[in-house]
Parts: C-alpha cells; structure tokens; sequence
C-alpha cells in the first residue's frame, strides 16, 4: 500500500456512514416485535441472549432489508468518497488496496473537466442515469423485502 | 441425579454463551459508535486550533479565504452562501414537502397517493449527486429563456429599489445560490414528506373523527386541528432535514460551484462544504488548515440543529 488513498480507505469510510443508517432500519423493526412473542420467550426460560436471537430471527425480512437500503445509500454516496478513493479511472482494479473509483465520485471529480474530453459529457451522464436506476432496483428490492414479511 | 446434575451444567454453559453474547453486542455497539467520537474529537481539536491560527473566532467567521500565500483567512463568503441557500432549500422543502406529506399520509387510499409515496420513497434514497446534475441541466437549459423574459425585465423594474437589489434578483449565471437552493430542496422535500406521512398515518381515528366533525372545511380539519397533533414530529423533521442539506456538498458542485469572494447570490456562491471539500485537497497547510476550521463550524452548526430538534421533540 503505497498511498493512503485505496478502495479500502473509502469502504471503511462508507462502512462508519453506513453502519448508524442500517441500525436505524434494523431497530424499526425490531420495536415491531410483538409484546406477547416476547414474553413467550422468556416464559419458557430463554437467557437474554437467546430472546435476543430468537428476535432477531422474527425480524430478519428488516435486517436483510436494512442491508439493502444501506447499500443503496453507500452507491450514492458521493464527496466523501471522492476525498479518499483516489480518483484512479483510467486503470481497472480489483485490488483493493489501490487507488480506484466510483461512479458517483467520478461524476464529482471529472464534471468540471468533463468538456475536454471527446465522449466524457455523455459519460457521465449515463453513469449517473446507471446510478440511478442500480438506486432504483436496490430500493424496490428493500422495500419488497421489507413488505413481503410485515407483521 | 445424574440428570439434574447435567441440567445444571447446561444452564452454566446457556449463561456463559449469554454473557458471551451480550458482551459482543456491547463491543459491536462501541465499535460502531466510537468513530463518531473520534471525528466528532478530531475536527474540534484541529478545528479550534485552526481557527485561533487563522485569525481568531470573529476574523475566521467574516474573512476572506486564504490564498496559499496568506497567514489569516476565514469562511466569511461560504457561510454567507450556506446560510442562505440552507434558508431557502429548507423554507422550499417544507413549503412542498409537508402538503406533500399530508396528501400522502391522510388520502392513503387514492391510487395517486400511493404513486406519490412510491415516488418519495425513491427520491428519499436518490444520490445526491444525480440531484445536482439533474438541476445543473434544468438550469443549462433554461437559464437564457429565464433571463430574457422573466429576471432581465424584473430587475430593470425592481432597479429603482436600490443597487443592493441586485445581489439577490437579476439575470442568472449558470451556477448559482438558487439553483444550488433548488437541489437542497429536492433532496429535503422527500424526507419531511415521509416524516410528515407517518406522522399524519399515526393519528388515532376517533381524533381524525372529532377533527372533521367540527363542521369545518376538510382543509382547516388537516392543516390546522390535526396538525397541532403532529405538529412536534413535524417540527423535529424540518430541524433534522434542515440539518442534513446544510452539510451537503454532492448536489452543489454543478449547482453553486463555489466563490472564494462575497458575490450576488445570482452567480457562483460559495458553501462551507464546498470549501471544507476544495481546501481539504490542496497542498498548502494553511488552505487545510481553514478546511478543519470549516468543519468545525459545519459541525457545530448541524449539533446545534439537532440539539434544538431533539429538545423540542
């Protein structure tokens, strides 16, 4: 790792944006969790830890949920990671320990320059139109997710 | 007594794994909320220092930027911008998204509400960053029409007024406050809608009853009796939305682009996060140096908003 500026740097800034995002959802459905469910697990002798799985498991359809909803709010997430992920958009890479891209902080670093390229205007117009329907598709699966197992 | 014996010993190991387990949700729980503290820490300490080097509290808050020549610099432009295109994104976003949200929470069996709230539930999530380059294209394409016949003759009209008129209403540029208030608004509108929605969808039934049976007019029944029911989430979601789009710099880039000078709000306006995101980048120490100051003004901004908030709801 010769620059601080990698793919790594920004998926653990995503992961600490994120993480009180998906909590949120999780915790939503986690307060739907039927009074008299719990106190039949705990009437049959559950430790705290055990009701707490057994919760857990009555409200999965929200944490799968809450997965996606986080996902699709990480995708979009543009200057931040724009800062830190290096701006690399010439090479590809799977090595995550290198600089790279995304597409939201591709269309953040290279708009103001965008003119001098031949194709670039259209680039990135279509990378945000790819942006927004990749938003659109996680959004309708969360949500679908969420409202299949509501109680 | 054998069996006793191993029931015990299975309650011993169910309490171990419970302590356990209970114990790693407290580590995840610190390790989620420790960054928060560190940020929240790293900025101030950076930021106070900063600001005591540039010039001091006051200095800081009105002056101009530094070039990387300079030893003192301030904020003072990109506040301004914030302030005022936070004001009236904020103003725009409750005026369209608490109607909005009514519609949506109160008329849930029209067929046009439920494509209204399928609409906000996806516009809540949209990347901000496609909001300001949907405006940065709205505003390429109508900037000249708008110019001509409505803002040109205004502000002749409006000239007798004073010069100072100018600063707020005249012919547009291509990047400016409004445009960058515009996508602040976009991006609060569905966030009070749905607030406001839920809200409105929690009100009991006998109250909704007693509203509409005091013989007023349908509108008075939902803006005015039933408010005031809703109206401490109501309020708890314009602070927090207010809170959010003022540390937003994505949907300003194309659409306020940033000034380093005081300017009518009718051209390039500078924002505290386009700074804090410009300056952050550059290799001069002093330019850095106003970014940690600029986020530690954003910072106590934001925490001074969501103080408010969470002291009225």
């Amino acid at each position: 790792m010769t620059s601080p500026y990698t793919l790594f740097t920004a998926g653990v800034l995503l992961a600490i944006m994120i993480t009180p995002y998906a909590a949120a959802v999780i915790r939503e459905g986690y307060a739907l969790v039927p009074k008299p469910v719990e106190e039949a697990v705990y009437a049959i002798g559950a430790t705290r830890f055990e009701a707490v799985l057994i919760k857990l498991r009555y409200v999965r359809n929200y944490i799968l949920g809450g997965f996606f909803l986080a996902l699709g709010r990480a995708m979009g997430e543009t200057v931040a990671v724009a800062m830190v992920v290096g701006g690399n958009f010439v090479r590809f890479t799977t090595n995550i320990f290198e600089s790279g891209i995304t597409i939201s902080s591709l269309i953040a670093l290279q708009f103001p320059n965008a003119a001098s390229y031949q194709y670039m205007v259209p680039a990135l117009f279509a990378g945000a139109l790819l942006l927004t329907l990749f938003g659109l598709v996680i959004n309708a699966v969360a949500i679908y997710i969420i409202q299949r197992g509501q109680i | 007594m054998t069996a006793g014996r191993k029931a015990e010993d299975i309650t011993a190991v169910r309490m171990v794994i419970n302590w356990l387990g209970l114990g790693l949700f407290a580590l995840l729980g610190v390790a989620a909320v420790v960054p928060l503290f560190l940020i929240i820490g790293d900025v101030y300490v950076k930021g106070i220092d900063a600001i005591n080097r540039l010039g001091g509290l006051w200095a800081f808050l009105t002056g101009l930027p530094p070039t990387p020549l300079d030893e003192r610099g301030g904020i003072g432009p990109m506040l301004v911008g914030t302030l005022y295109m936070t004001a009236l994104g904020a103003l725009l976003g409750i005026a369209v998204g608490f109607p909005l949200g009514v519609y949506i929470g109160e008329m849930r069996r029209e067929k046009f509400a439920n494509v209204a709230r399928a609409g906000v539930n996806v516009l809540v999530e949209f990347p901000t960053i496609v909001v300001g380059l949907f405006v940065y294209a709205v505003m390429s394409l109508a900037k000249e029409d708008l110019n001509r016949y409505l803002l040109g003759p205004l502000s002749k009209a409006l000239s007798p007024v004073g010069g100072w008129i100018t600063w707020f209403i005249g012919p547009l540029d291509g990047f400016n406050a409004y445009a960058g208030a515009a996508a602040l608004a976009l991006i609060m509108i569905p966030y009070v809608a749905l607030i406001t929605a839920s809200a409105y969808a929690s009100i009991e039934q006998p109250l909704r009853e007693a509203a509409y049976a005091t013989g007023g007019r349908e509108f008075n029944a939902l803006f005015v009796v039933l408010r005031k029911a809703v109206s401490r989430a109501v309020v708890t979601a314009a602070l927090l939305g207010t809170a959010k789009i003022a540390g937003e710099t994505a949907p300003l880039l194309f659409t306020a682009f940033g000034n380093t000078y005081y300017a009518p709000f009718t051209g390039p306006t500078g924002a505290v996060s386009l700074w804090i995101w410009y300056a952050a980048q550059t290799p001069y120490d002093v330019q850095i140096a106003s970014a940690y100051g600029a986020a530690a003004v954003l910072l106590t901004i934001i925490l001074i908003i969501f103080i408010v908030a969470r002291i009225r709801g």
